[in-house]
């Protein structure tokens, strides 16, 4: 293989585990706007559900640290 | 939560949201957007901006290469979106240093927020029209199809730059509710928005190069070259004068911990002096009648300068989205829940004296008062 071809898989590797991470995120990102937000926020508890809709990004791109935050709630 | 003071921004009054368009600023409870006429201009503005230049850039693009052969619509399309986002993004960058240098640049100042995030969507329809264009409706998704593109053409990839740049981007536009400030905790929040000035860098990066390898016209060097001269002599200058404004003092050398900072009528009422002693935390010594006190001056919503705000209506007021605090415990009115550290605080004769021993955040402390007829200029109390 080629030093090029190499660093084409890397960069296809790359994606795809970026994808697998996004999905694993949103995922994470139901859950967490259902219940964890409310969990690890009181405030959140009297928040509408389109609020909670506004943390879905957020919830997707940095789920490994709420879930963190979540399990020691 | 609504606001405690009718006007607690100590901005010009032309720009200051007017009294009866207060809604909440500090919350007690999170909203979608926390509308107020101030806002609304705000945000109005910066869409015509965008109207505007979007179709001033493509109208006088397709004037002045009419064939499809020179420059199509989706490139002009493309640079339209890509330039705007870097002119959005070096406006976001100037505006912390240049509300720094003037108070009149405080109403920027105050819904940049809404700024960073208008600007994350040029940015990526700017990727979108990119990863379209020259990477869709083929047998690869768009996105690797592009990357790996960039590889086969032998060139520097600068299309990793901004691809890099686009994902810092998008977490701090995703991030920017208060939802996140106050659960990321605030420290880690603005560390997270601090690698805005990593992903300039991509971005300078995959300008500098895309254009190096695309491009013979200087318009688009000189222009970059010119915003980055612009960036970094705003914040060198910012930083030179904050250096010289600091008001640094050595810790005593005896037992005692108290250390002399001023006088007290160096201080302005209703007003504070910023020192700093050794290398801790600068701490906001306020003025408040005939008492002073001191908390720090790092405001616990975004780290604003508390000691740039003043005292309204008993409260000490950030210039930056106008959180307020009880200067005698650092705590924020209630129904509010923020804290600040607090320092004990003494006067012998006109001195001040400070202990640069920071208290837990929301801790009381007695003022020290002072006689205004000894204490102070005699024009704070003429008449």
């Amino acid at each position: 293989m080629t030093v090029a071809g190499g660093r084409m898989n890397y960069i296809s590797l790359t994606i795809i585990a970026l994808a697998i991470y996004l999905v694993v995120g949103f995922l994470f990102a139901i859950a967490f706007i259902a219940k964890g937000a409310r969990s690890i926020d009181e405030v959140a508890i009297s928040t509408p559900l389109s609020v909670r809709l506004l943390l879905i990004p957020g919830s997707v791109l940095l789920w490994p640290k709420l879930l963190l935050i979540w399990v020691r709630k | 939560m609504g606001l405690v003071s009718p006007d607690p921004f100590p901005w010009n009054n032309s720009h200051a949201p007017l009294v009866t368009d207060w809604i909440q600023i500090m919350s007690n409870a999170y909203r979608l957007v926390q509308w107020n006429k101030h806002k609304k201009v705000y945000d109005l503005t910066l869409i015509a901006f965008l109207l505007v230049y979007l179709t001033s850039f493509v109208g006088i693009g397709m004037l002045l290469f009419p064939s499809p052969e020179e420059i199509s619509l989706p490139i002009l399309l493309i640079r339209a979106f890509g330039t705007c986002s870097i002119i959005l993004l070096h406006v976001i960058l100037a505006i912390g240093p240049l509300a720094r240098i003037s108070s009149k640049f405080n109403p920027l100042l105050y819904n940049r927020r809404h700024l960073g995030v208008i600007f994350f969507f040029v940015a990526l329809t700017h990727a979108l029209l990119v990863f379209m264009f020259y990477g869709g409706f083929g047998v690869e998704n768009p996105i690797s199809a592009v990357l790996i593109g960039s590889y086969r053409s032998g060139g520097i990839p600068y299309e990793y730059f901004g691809f890099v740049s686009l994902l810092i981007f998008g977490v701090m536009a995703a991030t920017s509710h208060d939802f996140w400030l106050k659960n990321l905790s605030p420290s880690f929040w603005k560390s997270m928005h601090m690698s805005v000035y990593i992903a300039y860098a991509f971005v300078i990066a995959h300008v500098v190069f895309g254009v190096i390898q695309s491009e013979k016209n200087l318009l688009y060097p000189v222009m970059i070259s010119s915003g980055v001269v612009l960036i970094a002599s705003l914040h060198l200058i910012t930083g030179l004068r904050e250096f010289r404004r600091d008001f640094r003092f050595k810790m005593s050398s005896t037992q005692s911990p108290w250390v002399e900072v001023c006088t007290v009528d160096e201080i302005e009422p209703n007003r504070a002096k910023i020192v700093q002693i050794d290398t801790n935390e600068r701490i906001a010594i306020f003025k408040d009648g005939c008492t002073l006190s001191a908390i720090s001056n790092v405001c616990a919503h975004q780290n604003g300068p508390l000691g740039e705000g003043k005292i309204v209506d008993g409260c000490v007021t950030c210039p930056w989205h106008g959180y307020q605090y009880n200067a005698s415990n650092g705590q924020s009115p209630p129904p509010f829940t923020e804290k600040i550290p607090t320092y004990e605080i003494r006067i012998e004769g006109n001195r001040v004296m400070i202990n640069p021993n920071a208290n837990e955040p929301g801790t009381p402390v007695k003022p020290a008062e002072f006689n205004p007829i000894f204490n102070a200029k005699p024009s704070e109390y003429d008449g």
